[in-house]
């Protein structure tokens, strides 16, 4: 019913990654602030969304909290992603809030080609618990803090003058961007996705490869090290509620379920990079973890939902 | 003797370090993923590894990773215990004032720091407590490995099977079954669903816990386990018992009772119930009916009714019989667990805040 202020909400994020990107051509003071404020004017308009369909929920008797099916929880990501980056949007770098907002743009854009069913039901008896809230919102802040970790590794890669390493940056941007336009495309067209994202994906991937000569090194460890430690707090807090969940769902704290396997991997892969962090260990390694870390998160978040049935498979409809 | 001694030295380094948790961590996570996907590929199925969870070297893995964290914990204490000794002053304070020392002393603690003296050293310290954040939290890992350990020692998980009407005291484990010391009877299990809609909204089985003539009724929804002598009942699942599920079907104007997979023949036509289910809330029926011109199969719905060939029949009414599915855990090392669950959330809260230490090297001039 409200999807419109969502899809306004998209095209604000589009727009201060624009401005952000001319920003970097230019080199501009002002527009820096008017991309970041543009961002935070996207983010109160999808937290508005948010509210409406909260209330819209709520209205229909079914109270809960929209985090529950898969088109609800995409929405939810990037509405942590972009609370998350509006907190510390003053400290940010520029080129940190540019990569949230692709992030969330691409997420939003593929989101609406992917023809997930937009329409607000009742829970089914599995979700209704009060756990829920506390689970899915920590794990959800965990998943938006290790995005920021992920750009802020791949912008590492991206600008070192090793090859392997700009290959694997350039690749990591590139599926973002390939995302982004290839939903566009897809939505147009009505081609087939995957072809149109593989190709996109290759194509941007090796632009970028080249036009990444253009920028100086970055090898700052401070936005990959502070999401790192805030994710893997929320991380380890999100596994902990989701584990007494379960215990009061289906009798134990941990039944190797797919997804509760692959968090706990992902757990795993933020544990080694976290230690290397207090070990001091070099910025390459702690970005190369941070890239491996985030493909974890999308297995536990997407793979183990649409691919691998569970006992959270009903996360997919 | 002396090199005995160097090497026991080297193997306690190197179980205490690092290294080893992060090649531990690593091969746990490897095996962990290989686990998930086994089930979909031959040949790691036929290595056993979609059950890696549960095999011996998997828990050796853990037990060593366990012994590590415990040594690397250990070993850090003498680090954390010198931070709070004064020593190597990065701080000058110069006074001319007799009672300098109390003095510097009096203007750290007003700002709320933590003080430490020794000889003409004064160390300061914001959020001391910061430091003791990885001691909660491995001591917290630590303090949930024991309650799984206990657990998975005294007690046991599995499931029941209960048909309506009936009782049952055996729980099928993953490997084995265990016989309980009283018994759940199930009296009715009821699926309800959102008004018009083919969503359930809830599971629920109500019975009595029969033990030595003792009748104690309970209900338990998912979500919403009961606790017997320390024995917790999940809803778990459920399915139709085609043995007591059966509807009643008018034909031309006579109630038939039709039974779930048990074809019976009427008025030179057979008929035949393959499944029971709900749409929209209402009990719908996959029918097959036989006529000597021919045959028709379909679902009908509660309430319609159908003219084939020279039959009329109408689909009256549904009774289902549930067996429900509880699932069944004893877990004496719960609480432990949750002990270690909140050691774990406080101490790592600990992290945002910013330790500081300072020490002073008070001079007189």
């Amino acid at each position: 019913m409200y999807s419109n202020v969502l899809s306004i909400a998209s095209f604000i994020y589009i727009a201060s990654a624009f401005v952000l990107i001319l920003s970097f051509i230019v080199k501009k003071k002002s527009f820096d602030v008017a991309g970041k404020g543009i961002f935070v004017l996207a983010f109160f308009v999808e937290f508005l969304y948010f509210t409406l369909r909260t209330i819209e929920t709520y209205q229909k008797g079914y109270n809960y909290l929209p985090v529950t099916n898969a088109f609800e929880s995409f929405v939810f990501f990037t509405l942590c992603l972009g609370l998350l980056q509006t907190i510390v949007i003053k400290k940010t770098p520029s080129f940190v809030v540019l990569s949230s907002s692709i992030v969330i743009s691409a997420t939003l854009l593929a989101l609406s080609i992917a023809g997930f069913s937009e329409h607000i039901e009742p829970l089914i008896p599995a979700l209704k618990s009060n756990w829920l809230v506390a689970h899915v919102i920590t794990s959800f802040l965990a998943y938006a803090a290790f995005a920021m970790n992920f750009t802020a590794s791949a912008f590492v890669l991206y600008t070192s003058r090793n090859y392997i390493d700009k290959i694997t940056g350039s690749v990591a941007f590139g599926a973002l961007l390939s995302l982004m336009f290839t939903a566009f495309i897809v939505s147009i067209t009505h081609s087939k996705p995957f072809v149109v994202g593989i190709v996109f994906w290759v194509v941007i991937s090796s632009m970028l490869f080249v036009l990444g000569f253009i920028l100086k090194p970055y090898e700052k460890k401070d936005w990959i090290e502070k999401p790192l430690v805030f994710g893997f707090v929320l991380l380890t807090i999100g596994i902990i509620t989701g584990s007494i969940w379960a215990k009061y769902a289906w009798g134990g704290y941990w039944s190797w379920d797919p997804k509760e396997t692959w968090s706990f991997i992902t757990w795993i892969v933020y544990l080694i990079n976290l230690h290397f962090i207090i070990k001091r260990k070099s910025v390459k390694i702690l970005a190369y973890l941070g890239i491996i870390g985030f493909v974890c998160v999308i297995i536990t978040y997407l793979g183990v939902n649409f691919i691998l049935p569970g006992l959270h498979s009903y996360g997919s409809n | 003797m002396v090199q005995i001694k160097i090497i026991i030295d080297k193997i306690y380094d190197f179980l205490k370090s690092l290294t080893l948790a992060v090649i531990l961590l690593s091969l746990i996570a490897f095996f962990s993923a290989v686990g998930t996907i086994a089930d979909n590929v031959k040949f790691l199925k036929d290595l056993g590894l979609d059950n890696v969870y549960y095999s011996k070297w998997f828990l050796l893995l853990i037990v060593l990773f366990v012994i590590n964290l415990l040594l690397c914990t250990l070993s850090m204490i003498p680090t954390t215990l010198a931070l709070f000794r004064p020593s190597a002053p990065n701080k000058t304070y110069k006074s001319k004032k007799e009672n300098a020392k109390e003095h510097l002393i009096a203007l750290l603690k007003s700002k709320k720091l933590y003080i430490q003296e020794k000889d003409n050293l004064i160390s300061a310290y914001r959020y001391p407590i910061r430091k003791f954040a990885v001691y909660g939290i491995h001591l917290g890992i630590l303090i949930i490995a024991f309650g799984a350990l206990v657990s998975s020692i005294w007690g046991f998980r599995g499931i029941m099977e209960i048909p309506q009407n009936q009782s049952s005291s055996t729980i099928i484990t993953r490997n084995n079954y265990i016989s309980l010391p009283f018994a759940i009877y199930n009296k009715n299990f009821t699926v309800s669903f959102y008004e018009n809609k083919d969503i359930p909204s809830e599971y629920k089985t109500t019975g009595y816990i029969l033990d030595n003539n003792q009748k104690i009724p309970f209900t338990t929804t998912v979500n919403h386990p009961f606790v017997y002598k320390g024995v917790w009942f999940y809803q778990a699942s459920y399915q139709l018992n085609p043995m007591k599920s059966y509807i009643m079907l008018n034909v031309n104007g006579k109630d038939v009772k039709l039974y779930m997979h048990k074809p019976i023949t009427y008025d030179n036509a057979w008929f035949y119930l393959a499944n029971l289910s709900y749409y929209k809330s209402k009990p719908i029926a996959l029918l097959y009916v036989g006529l000597p011109q021919g045959s028709a199969s379909g679902w009908i719905k509660l309430g319609d009714s159908a003219q084939l060939g020279s039959i009329n029949i109408a689909f009256s009414s549904a009774k289902e019989s549930y067996i429900t599915v509880l699932s069944v855990a004893k877990d004496p090392g719960s609480s432990i667990v949750v002990l270690g669950f909140v050691a774990v959330i406080l101490s790592s809260t600990l992290i945002f805040f910013r330790f500081r230490r300072r020490v002073y090297k008070v001079e007189k001039i």
